[in-house]
């Protein structure tokens, strides 16, 4: 595959998956200017992958795990940088709020789980199957599953909480 | 309470209202690409092409007029060390096509690539310094008629600590850098593995 039709493919996959990768970004970065620059990475990383693309696999399961991959080690990378910014105490810029504030607050709560269980949840959200779930990540079904029933769990009470809170 | 709540909120939100700069992300991605591309080939390429650069230095004498037979064994120890670096590099690429293509397998993948690094740059001295060496004691010691030894008082030692230097800088580098982004992996694959 020549560089112009790799450049094809990735503009198709940004344009069809664009919801997605929104969403990774918004799950792994906190601000628009950091979200934005993940989103630069994953292209990147989309970009590197197209050669080894593997027809067996769907087109979504492939970009969530070039995406997520990419989050996962872009979030350890910025961590260094976000304690450095943290130290010159620079504000980071919010994001524009959401039309709904419980969106952004489901936001904040996939955020504060770990890198693997955020995956998880971000896939389970968007109605990825256990087994393409399983497949993504390279974990067994069964531990999906059992993943899977912790983390809706945890997210649930948190809700009450809020809820409760909120009351 | 329970999650079908949860999966609403996550639903009410616009996806259609998300929008990508297409356009400037594509050309990120092309130029940062190309640099990247340029940088990785550089740096093979300079580490290759000194090593037989040097190698046929070491072999000019020899071959073309017939005398310094001795050159040529750094020469081969050169050529050598070049040809283990080009197989190092295509059989690690080798290796990484055989990785599982899942998240944890490119997971797996970096941590090999982080050891195989880690292993390259504590090797450099076998690799590089030791078949320049070779060649500089054989060329100065023994076959420089002059015998300078005041040059070599002064350029021994400052060899000495240039290499003393690069040794210590990349064992910083390893340090600092690659063998905790290794362990952050590593614990990665933990989080992963613990509840299997």
């Amino acid at each position: 595959m020549n560089p112009r039709q790799q450049e094809r493919q990735l503009q198709v996959w940004l344009e069809k998956h664009q919801g997605l990768l929104v969403k990774v970004a918004r799950s792994f970065a906190r601000n628009r200017h950091d979200q934005d620059d993940l989103l630069q990475e994953i292209g990147l990383q989309l970009w590197r992958s197209i050669p080894n693309l593997n027809p067996d696999v769907a087109e979504s399961t492939w970009i969530y795990r070039v995406a997520l991959y990419t989050a996962i080690s872009w979030t350890r990378k910025d961590s260094k940088h976000r304690e450095k910014r943290q130290t010159l105490a620079e504000e980071p810029i919010a994001n524009e709020p959401n039309p709904d504030p419980r969106v952004d607050w489901l936001y904040e709560k996939i955020a504060e789980l770990n890198p693997i269980d955020r995956s998880l949840a971000l896939m389970m959200l968007d109605g990825i199957q256990h087994r393409d779930i399983a497949e993504t990540l390279g974990l067994s079904v069964t531990n999906v599953g059992v993943r899977l029933h912790r983390i809706k769990k945890h997210l649930s009470s948190l809700l009450d909480q809020e809820t409760t809170d909120e009351l | 309470m329970n999650f079908d709540e949860i999966q609403l909120i996550w639903n009410s939100q616009a996806a259609t209202k998300e929008s990508l700069e297409r356009e400037s992300i594509l050309l990120a991605v092309v130029e940062k690409e190309q640099s990247l591309r340029r940088l990785t080939t550089i740096t093979d390429g300079v580490m290759i092409a000194t090593l037989l650069f040097v190698a046929v230095m070491f072999f000019r004498d020899p071959v073309l007029q017939g005398h310094d037979l001795v050159l040529i064994l750094p020469g081969i120890v050169c050529l050598a060390a070049a040809g283990w670096l080009f197989k190092w590099r295509r059989d690690r690429q080798h290796r990484h096509l055989g990785f599982e293509q899942s998240l944890r397998g490119l997971i797996d993948k970096s941590i090999d690539g982080l050891d195989d690094r880690i292993s390259q740059m504590r090797n450099f001295v076998w690799w590089f310094a030791v078949p320049n060496v070779l060649g500089l004691i054989i060329a100065l010691f023994i076959i420089d008629p002059a015998r300078r030894y005041l040059l070599y008082l002064v350029f021994g030692p400052a060899f000495a600590i240039c290499m003393g230097l690069a040794i210590w800088q990349i064992n910083r580098e390893i340090r600092s850098r690659l063998l905790p982004e290794k362990q952050r992996f590593e614990q990665l694959r933990t989080q992963m593995t613990n509840d299997q």
